[in-house]
């Protein structure tokens, strides 16, 4: 007697295949477009024309490698979710379950075809479109079968985690729209849970701005991790003018994901098995997972929904005149939409809407959860308010501070770090003044408040090894603080006009040393104003200097941050005006290309502007202006009765009764009639 | 031979099977009755390895049939919602099935293409209900099973075809052994064809018997008693009694000689034991566990 009662029925997997073919039609179609069909188009299409053959090369290979990182995440996320639907579908009807149930093969036959059919399906429509792509490629003498491989690697791989975590929450249910709800929502649930906790704690802990997101977080959003990871690069060639050595990124990232895929296959598989028949049209289908699903469902809704209502009462009623967020809003809100998400979880269990009764027990064990989570978290109580780390434990504080204008970068010196940590302990010991004066800003009529009060932030990042700690302070100064030492705004300033700090703002744009940058420098420019509108407005231009005068300059900028001269007008009330329009772009290549950064200047950079006059950067024709002067001069222009409608700077310069450069701000004479 | 040992399945916590025990013995013909809710079907879905049992044991020829490919391989089943696929024509479904039952056989397929005259080309979906109980019964049988598990098997069929269907399952018992069971309540079809009856009731098999011994252990006595005797005496054990003018029928559950031999005790004028049909037995056996047909005045 022939035997067909293995763990693989060809009978199934042949049905299956013919079955569903409008869907793998579908997946096939849509990559025959995104990869022959696009191929096709750059390489034979307009571009052909005015490329070269490597840059045509070039396009053809990035938009490959791309749609295997990019487009293949994509489509794995979604057709790995309709594959899974369709073999499994049989599980969401008691009908078609009996039916399978009752032939003479195991759970494992039945489950290792069908997955079976869906690999099948996948790897044969990817290996049909890598072949006609090739010959695509090879019609155009591009020919490479390595990028078709990694291009191969990328959509397989994506496809196949994904098709297999469908795979894994479709074992879960027996209502097959409640298939995509769960893939959906298990995909990004880890990272929005860790968002709304973190969101939590930043509303109600002076100084926490979240913890920024683990390694393990986004790990567990499969999505963000790939998308983050896997990338097509190539390095730009400047000769030919285009990218080369294409490769793809992050196919470690990928490896683990398909391991992962093949362990969730196994897992799924496990939990067929103990999947009863029965919970066909059951919305879970495995008992301990509906308490998952209960008490999971209510606690994400107070998290998220509970927060977004609290938000949305606090933003209309309360915000601006009430000095500390209200916690107890807060925790209302989050038991009421816990309590709504844990009842409707529990219709969609029971099947009924009369649940308040059977329910009751497990309402109370949502709103203990969620109480408990938010007096937490609300009254500080594992003290993340106070906390500062161990000045031997930071490797290296990231920071930003912004005021007039933004600054970030990174020190790893002790000497720095201890000075941050000082200001840190002297912006813990002002929260109560501070959040009272965040009250009077809100509050105050806001054109009397910005007058006499600045606004700036600091955020921290500690790293401490294998974790990292991250706070984030909004300080409201009345300007005058500036003048007292001891005051918050004072002592950041001190710290912002520190040499340490300056050079590792400039560094940190480039990710160089100092060394480095000045070695790597190819060139630089500044901006400069050119004409001034009638109607107040101004163009700028900018002036390139080679790469021995922007090494020069760059040196004046290093010894000018050393003498303590940049940084000064971060949190003054002119500091804006103080400010120059003139802003300098360095040019530096690094491994993956030319790069640039820029740097801003005031007046008080005696030795840059030395060195920019020296080399003729800074002229009549290009002058050095703050913003306030452009400011200035533009109003004056645009009181001017109209009979042209622009002014060469030039021209107006001519005018003013003395020379500002270098002196700050300035009044400045228009004639009626220039 | 089928063998269900003390099988109990929850639902919800609701116990669907509560114990139920029954044996049908190999070529066989069982008929499984029991009122709506008795847990026919369910006990039909453990013999066909739907379900798992919560407890209990469920065996075909000793061996568990959950998960029990080799064993399934010689059950065919026709559920009261025979599934197929929305697209398939019967030849599509016929090929399914052929691909999983090894004993599957062409030739009597096609031998009964002639007896179902269905154009096999035809999508099943677009066939009537009978027509396509048809189907169920022509892939079933055409397996070539050892077991025949049957659930509401010919609701929807004429009379004609009934009889047809019935012929060649018979055919199948009296030619090759099939053990058949069969869950119905058209116990006056059941009564023609099956040699053995059980009936279920909240989840409990309350009684298996051929279908001889349970005839001979109920009977049906018109009796007409002497004057002065207006109601039917105490002492006499009945299950059911009613009344025609002076003709008393009485329901015993006993054999006719001690029926008859009781009643005679009190001289009556006229004492006649009649047989009891299948639907009669079922319906005063369930009046034992208050499933009787109530007197309801609306």
């Amino acid at each position: 007697m022939r035997s067909k009662t293995s763990c693989f029925n060809g009978a199934l997997l042949r049905k299956d295949l013919c079955r569903f073919w409008p869907l793998w039609c579908a997946y096939l179609a849509i990559w025959l477009v995104a990869v022959p069909l696009n191929q096709f188009l750059t390489l034979f299409g307009i571009s052909a024309r005015y490329n070269t053959p490597i840059q045509l090369m070039d396009a053809a290979i990035s938009n490959l490698l791309s749609m295997g990182t990019e487009m293949g995440l994509w489509m794995g996320l979604a057709f790995g979710c309709f594959f899974a639907m369709a073999l499994f579908s049989y599980l969401c009807s008691a009908r078609s379950v009996g039916m399978m149930h009752s032939f003479p093969i195991r759970r494992e036959g039945l489950f290792f075809t069908h997955y079976l059919a869906g690999c099948i399906v996948f790897l044969s429509a990817l290996a049909v479109t890598g072949l006609l792509a090739a010959a695509v490629q090879g019609a155009a003498g591009v020919l490479e079968w390595r990028n078709i491989g990694l291009w191969f690697i990328c959509s397989a791989g994506q496809m196949l985690f994904f098709y297999s975590f469908a795979v894994f929450c479709t074992m879960f249910t027996g209502q097959i729209l409640a298939v995509p709800v769960f893939y959906t929502a298990l995909n990004v649930v880890v990272m929005a849970l860790c968002q709304a906790v973190q969101m939590l704690g930043s509303v109600f802990l002076y100084g926490y701005n979240g913890g920024g997101t683990p390694a393990w977080v986004r790990w567990l959003t499969p999505p963000y991790q790939l998308m983050a990871r896997l990338e097509a690069t190539g390095t730009w060639n400047e000769e030919l003018r285009c990218d080369v050595d294409h490769t793809v990124t992050g196919l470690g990232t990928l490896g683990v994901y398909v391991l992962a895929g093949l362990v969730l296959a196994g897992a799924a598989l496990a939990v067929y098995r103990v999947r009863r028949s029965e919970t066909a049209d059951d919305v879970v289908a495995v008992s301990w997972a509906r308490h998952v699903f209960r008490f999971g469902l209510g606690i994400c809704a107070a998290l998220t929904v509970g927060q977004w209502l609290y938000y949305l009462i606090w933003s209309e009623f309360f915000e601006g005149s009430v000095k500390s967020p209200a916690l107890p809003l807060a925790l209302v809100c989050m038991a009421a939409l816990g309590l709504v998400g844990f009842f409707g979880a529990e219709m969609l269990l029971c099947k009924s809407f009369r649940v308040l009764r059977s329910g009751w027990k497990g309402a109370v064990f949502v709103t203990a959860v969620v109480l408990a989570l938010g007096i937490g978290v609300g009254l500080d109580v594992t003290g993340v308010e106070t906390r500062v780390p161990d000045a031997a434990a930071v490797q290296s504080v990231e920071f930003s501070f912004g005021g007039n204008s933004y600054i970030s970068g990174t020190v790893q010196d002790p000497e720095t770090i201890e000075r941050v940590l000082q200001l840190h302990q002297a912006l813990i010991a002002g929260k109560e003044e501070e959040e009272l004066r965040k009250v009077r800003f809100y509050s105050g009529d806001p054109d009397e408040v910005q007058k006499t009060t600045g606004q700036s932030s600091v955020t921290l990042t500690y790293h401490l090894g294998r974790t990292q700690m991250r706070r984030s302070y909004e300080l409201f100064y009345p300007y005058e603080e500036l003048e007292d030492p001891n005051s918050l705004v004072a002592q950041l300033g001190t710290l912002v006009q520190e040499p340490a700090v300056q050079r590792a703002v400039v560094l940190d744009n480039s990710g160089l040393t100092e060394q480095e940058l000045l070695d790597q420098l190819t060139g630089g420019s500044m901006t400069y104003v050119q004409t001034v509108y009638s109607d107040g407005g101004w163009s700028s231009s900018s002036y390139p200097f080679e790469e021995k005068v922007a090494r020069a300059v760059l040196e004046a900028v290093l010894r000018d941050i050393d003498a303590g001269r940049a940084g000064g007008v971060m949190f003054t009330a002119d500091g804006w005006e103080q400010t120059c329009q003139n802003s300098l772009e360095f040019w530096y290549t690094k491994e993956d290309g030319l790069n640039s950064m820029n740097i801003d200047i005031t007046p008080a950079y005696t030795e840059t502007i030395a060195a920019l006059r020296q080399y003729g950067i800074i002229n009549d024709e290009r002058p050095l202006l703050t913003n306030g002067e452009i400011y200035t001069l533009s109003q004056q222009v645009a009181e001017q009765p109209i009979q042209q409608d622009n002014y060469e700077i030039l021209d107006l310069l001519r005018q003013m009764p003395s020379d500002t450069e270098a002196s700050g701000k300035t009044e400045t004479a228009v004639e009626a009639n220039p | 031979m089928i063998e269900v040992r003390e099988l109990v399945k929850k639902f919800d916590g609701v116990r669907a099977l509560d114990g139920a025990t029954l044996s049908v013995p190999a070529g066989s013909v069982y008929g499984l009755v029991g009122p709506n809710g008795a847990g026919k079907s369910t006990l039909i879905r453990h013999l066909t390895g739907i379900y798992r049992q919560d407890g209990g044991s469920v065996t075909i020829g000793g061996k568990p049939v959950w998960e029990n490919a080799a064993l399934k391989a010689r059950i065919a089943a026709i559920p009261d919602d025979w599934y197929y696929f929305l697209q398939s024509s019967v030849r599509d479904m016929m090929r399914f099935y052929r691909g999983f039952y090894p004993t599957f056989s062409m030739e009597r397929y096609n031998a009964l293409k002639e007896v179902f005259q269905i154009d096999e080309r035809r999508t099943i979906r677009r066939l009537s209900k009978g027509m396509q109980k048809q189907v169920a019964f022509w892939l079933a049988l055409s397996c070539m099973p050892d077991y025949l598990i049957l659930d509401e098997p010919v609701d929807g069929l004429d009379p004609v075809m009934r009889r047809q269907v019935w012929s060649l399952v018979l055919g199948d018992v009296a030619q090759r052994g099939v053990t058949v069971l069969i869950s119905s309540h058209n116990l006056r079809e059941l009564e023609d064809v099956c040699d053995h009856v059980g009936i279920m009731d909240r989840g409990r098999v309350l009684l298996e018997r051929s279908l001889a011994q349970l005839q001979d252990n109920m009977i049906k006595l018109q009796v007409v008693f002497p004057e002065g005797i207006t109601e039917v005496p105490a002492d006499l054990p009945v299950l059911h009694a009613s009344r025609v003018g002076r003709v008393h029928t009485l329901i015993m559950r006993m054999g006719a000689e001690e029926a008859t031999a009781r009643v005679a005790a009190y001289h009556p004028l006229l004492a006649d034991a009649l047989p009891l049909t299948l639907e009669e037995i079922f319906i005063y056996e369930l009046g034992g566990v208050d499933y009787a047909v109530k007197d309801i005045v609306l």
